[in-house]
């Protein structure tokens, strides 16, 4: 009788399997946009490029701001543009860099991790947007900085700088 | 009809005698001295939910009281209130001179629980450094701000411009002193202005200003944003019970006033607060020196 149930069971088994295998399901497989490797990633590249060009544009002017040390100026004009891009994570990302340089860490940390949030693209080494090596120097430093110490507000942010280094090493949040 | 009198009058005693108790657990009522910054109005309806949001949390009793800066160190000296909220200037003032005690700061902004003092012109006035402040129309802050005034006249100062003999200086007169000056600026009347990094922040993001129409030519380090404070002789147990009430407010906070329920950070515009070490507030020593002003005040 067990025999008779295992026998059966192969045979059902076997008709599923061979169902999958001839039927339209593994047509739609290679012919599903969304699984086509190759269109993904021309797609991915067109959209990289958009994205750097949208970065260009609406961000070039703020990046040579930080580039000739005018860090006070930019980060103003960042939090005057906050109203209406709140959503957009390179000025975050902006925001994060011109904080590392003022040495103000926590503030620092906080704008990368939304940005990163927002846009995984600037910790992932394949996106033309990478920009892990600054974020990972700029959370070293913090660490560094907070070290030893203990007040409340050193307590918040080696949390937030601890989740950074979580972060970057790629486990999850 | 005697007992249904007796038993009213029990009633009444008894409501009395818990409406008393309500909200003061101690019997005391503390009074929160919140400095004026733009006018007594304003103030009013920034910090009566905070003021209420205490007493909810703590169970102690507190009581807004609005002071002018100018009068914050003599109503301390009569003992007219017992927790203080100021800026960062007259804080130290009150500690230096007056034996009051550190509690807390506040955050709002982009610097957090700090700020700084910002010396600004229009792009189109072609200034572009301190040293070509010389001769023009300066509009300055408040005296006692520490970002709008004490911080841009160190900054000065520092780069060999003496405010009172090398430039023509001004300070706006009534309420929302900030924006006059920078309206000032912007308008022409003046060819310099003095803010806190923060007033232009908050004029930008409320869309009054364009910030690419300026240029910063200055700024001071950052220096405690407004700060809260307390006399000596409140209760520790009263200190701790504010300390951690303040220290544990979150945006979603909400208090009662009057008939509504009023979001606590929306309406004090702030973003919290957090302890931050006392030795950041030693710089306006410098400041208060370099400016001649109280406790090294010349006249």
């Amino acid at each position: 009788m067990f025999e008779k149930i295992n026998y059966v069971s192969l045979v059902i088994l076997t008709g599923i399997l061979a169902f999958f295998l001839y039927s339209g399901g593994n047509a739609n497989w290679k012919e599903a946009p969304g699984r086509d490797f190759y269109a993904m990633a021309a797609q991915s590249n067109i959209s990289a490029k958009e994205k750097e060009a949208k970065i260009k544009k609406r961000y070039g002017g703020i990046e040579e701001m930080i580039g000739a040390g005018q860090l006070e100026k930019a980060l103003l004009t960042l939090k005057q543009m906050e109203t209406g891009y709140k959503k957009d994570a390179h000025l975050y990302f902006l925001q994060g860099q011109i904080y590392a340089k003022m040495k103000l860490y926590k503030e620092s940390i906080t704008n990368f991790f939304k940005a990163v949030k927002l846009d995984p693209d600037y910790v992932d080494e394949g996106c033309s947007l990478y920009k892990g090596t600054l974020i990972k120097e700029v959370t070293l430093d913090a660490m560094d900085y907070y070290k030893g110490k203990s007040d409340a507000g050193s307590k918040s942010a080696k949390k937030l700088v601890f989740a950074m280094q979580r972060r970057l090493a790629g486990s999850c949040e | 009809m005697k007992k249904l009198l007796v038993y009213l009058i029990a009633l009444l005693l008894t409501a009395a005698l818990f409406s008393c108790k309500q909200g003061a657990k101690d019997g005391r009522v503390y009074k929160i001295a919140y400095m004026i910054c733009n006018n007594t109005r304003e103030t009013n309806e920034r910090f009566v939910p905070l003021t209420n949001y205490l007493t909810e949390k703590t169970g102690y009793k507190f009581e807004l009281y609005t002071v002018n800066t100018q009068d914050f160190v003599s109503e301390y000296e009569k003992k007219k209130f017992d927790f203080t909220h100021t800026n960062s200037y007259l804080f130290y003032l009150l500690k230096k001179t007056k034996g009051a005690k550190y509690l807390c700061t506040e955050k709002r902004g982009a610097y957090g629980t700090r700020t700084k003092g910002v010396i600004f012109t229009l792009k189109s006035s072609g200034i572009d450094s301190i040293a070509a402040i010389k001769g023009k129309k300066v509009l300055f802050g408040p005296v006692f701000a520490p970002y709008a005034f004490l911080a841009q006249y160190d900054l000065l100062v520092n780069d060999g411009v003496d405010p009172e003999e090398d430039i023509i200086y001004a300070i706006p007169w009534g309420s929302f002193k900030h924006q006059k000056v920078v309206y000032g600026v912007l308008y022409n009347d003046f060819d310099v202005g003095a803010v806190s990094s923060l007033d232009l922040e908050m004029m930008a993001k409320e869309g009054k200003i364009n910030i690419n129409d300026f240029n910063i030519i200055a700024e001071s380090p950052l220096l405690p944003y407004c700060t809260f404070g307390y006399a000596d002789g409140v209760p520790a147990k009263v200190v701790k019970s504010v300390n951690d009430a303040l220290l544990g407010l979150t945006e979603n906070d909400t208090a009662a006033v009057g008939n509504e329920t009023l979001a606590i950070f929306k309406r004090a515009f702030i973003d919290g607060y957090e302890v931050v070490d006392e030795s950041e507030y030693d710089i306006i020593d410098r400041y208060a020196k370099t400016a001649k002003l109280p406790p090294y005040e010349e006249f």
